[in-house]
């Protein structure tokens, strides 16, 4: 990819609104291109501060309680409506023309009500068949889920929120939006790369999901709390290392599915998996704590 | 019922609570009329709030309702309306040439330096664009709105919004170089910068040398 295509690209790619493919091109210039590569670091920076004037030192919304008291019960008086100058207290009329009384009431025939209970009885049953459904976990579902998140998000061209080579950058990022300790192996590898993150969600929880480039194909890794890895066979290695770096644990996961390899670890309450069409041995890498020895 | 609605309703405003006053604050002149305006949209977003369709709303409608009002209040008021809807058909006249052309230099201090020059200009280059290229940028960085969603407030293909938002930081680029004193700019490596050209056609004031104090007092009118 040329400077000037990149040029078009930056900053969709630094709001991680590029397809996935794209991103990873674009990535790939800015890691070979130092020109490019501090443009990027300006305009970063430059959205960055443009934030913190305008959000961070922005002006402060009053209490969210001030909002409940005026929808609260439905109450509202005209005049605590609070309308600005030249404005002529024109909201709407159904709030407007009457202090008391339930708006939804007075707006809501009975034969909406009655579509209410029916939803409402629909939206109950549905979640205790979800509840009983979660209780009898298929043992293959865990692995099923973060291969389907892979090819959902890789292979299926969705971008990743957060385009960063930054390990502490996207750990921190990730621990934000997802409030797991997050904590992603520090690489030496040319061969492998960090490229982004994004949040999602595996079996109704939230996930943490990094991507990284290894040798021009990506390979996820998911992080989630309390994943279930019954279903993946257990290898031990009592310590053992993997070019040099120490392994997390004494032991990890492995499972094959659709072409796909999935291995998984446990660290503290979190299970972290890493998946790509690459064999165990080469994604071990992600389930280290230092640095590679390279070969 | 009304209770669980209004449950249903606090639950999903909550989280974008902040996020509205930061963009309504731009569309409006005061703080105040900032609060009335967050105040008046979350009313009609109450109004028309309903149990059964709760998993369809987005944080987008919150921001269309609000943009929608803004834009009544404004013509009611007989204020100058900075909110100009503009035909996304107008982006075609911008060549693709344009949005791969070398950035404008900026002067390379420390990172301190660059910080403190940026926090000196940076809101203010915001404000000196004209108001189609300022609302994506305004939505996305005051609204953490994806570029989707975006699309979706302002009724424009999601294309639109990647040209104008390219379009509104280039522009911005071109303004804070403009604030570097001329002695201090470097020879740019990739050939010269065409911040002079391009400069003209994205801000208000038709130049890069806005003058935030008028431009203030033009707001306020």
């Amino acid at each position: 990819m040329k400077c000037g295509n990149v040029r078009e690209y930056l900053f969709a790619f630094l709001d991680s609104e590029l397809e996935s493919a794209l991103s990873l091109e674009v990535q790939r210039h800015l890691d070979g291109c130092g020109e490019c590569a501090r443009e990027a670091e300006i305009e970063r920076t430059v959205r960055k501060r443009l934030e913190k004037a305008l959000v961070k030192n922005g002006p402060v919304a009053p209490p969210f309680s001030e909002m409940l008291t005026k929808l609260g019960t439905g109450q509202v008086a005209d005049e605590s409506i609070g309308v600005g100058a030249g404005f002529s207290g024109t909201v709407s009329s159904d709030t407007a023309s009457s202090g008391t009384g339930d708006p939804v009431q007075r707006r809501t025939p009975v034969w909406s009500r009655l579509a209410l209970v029916a939803a409402s009885v629909v939206i109950v049953a549905g979640t205790v068949r979800y509840l009983i459904q979660q209780t009898q976990t298929d043992p293959d579902q865990f692995v099923r889920s973060v291969v389907n998140d892979y090819t959902h998000f890789l292979d299926g061209g969705a971008a990743v929120q957060l385009a960063s080579a930054d390990r502490v950058e996207v750990m921190d990022w990730l621990r934000d939006k997802t409030a797991l300790s997050v904590s992603l192996p520090a690489l030496d590898d040319p061969h492998c790369k960090l490229r982004g993150a994004r949040k999602c969600t595996i079996q109704g929880k939230p996930a943490a999901f990094a991507v990284y480039d290894m040798k021009g194909t990506p390979a996820s890794l998911l992080v989630i709390e309390g994943g279930d890895v019954s279903g993946m066979r257990e290898v031990s290695h009592n310590g053992s290392t993997h070019r040099g770096s120490t392994h997390w644990g004494s032991t990890h996961w492995v499972a094959q599915l659709d072409g796909y390899t999935v291995v998984a670890c446990r660290r503290g309450e979190l299970v972290y998996a890493a998946v790509s069409t690459f064999p165990e041995e080469e994604l071990l890498c992600l389930m280290s704590d230092g640095v590679h020895e390279s070969h | 019922m009304v209770k669980e609605l209004a449950d249903t309703f606090v639950r999903f405003v909550r989280p974008h609570w902040g996020r509205l006053h930061v963009v309504a604050r731009r569309y409006v002149a005061t703080e105040h009329d900032a609060r009335d305006l967050v105040q008046e949209s979350l009313l009609r977003a109450w109004g028309n709030f309903s149990l059964t369709a709760e998993g369809a709303y987005k944080r987008a409608w919150l921001f269309v309702i609000l943009r929608n009002v803004a834009t009544e209040w404004h013509r009611r008021a007989s204020r100058r309306i900075t909110l100009i809807p503009v035909d996304h058909a107008e982006l075609t006249e911008f060549a693709a040439a344009e949005l791969s052309d070398p950035f404008a230099p900026l002067p390379g201090m420390d990172e301190s330096r660059f910080r403190e020059f940026l926090d000196q200009h940076v809101a203010d280059a915001m404000d000196a664009l004209e108001p189609h290229y300022r609302e994506v940028l305004l939505l996305s960085v005051c609204g953490d709105l994806r570029y989707r969603e975006i699309a979706e407030v302002l009724d424009v293909p999601i294309g639109t919004v990647m040209s104008r938002m390219a379009r509104a930081r280039r522009c911005m680029r071109d303004t804070l170089a403009s604030k570097v004193p001329a002695s201090k700019v470097p020879e740019s490596k990739t050939g010269a910068s065409k911040a002079g050209d391009s400069t003209a056609s994205c801000s208000k004031t038709g130049g890069s040398k806005a003058d935030p104090a008028r431009r203030s007092a033009e707001d306020r009118t």
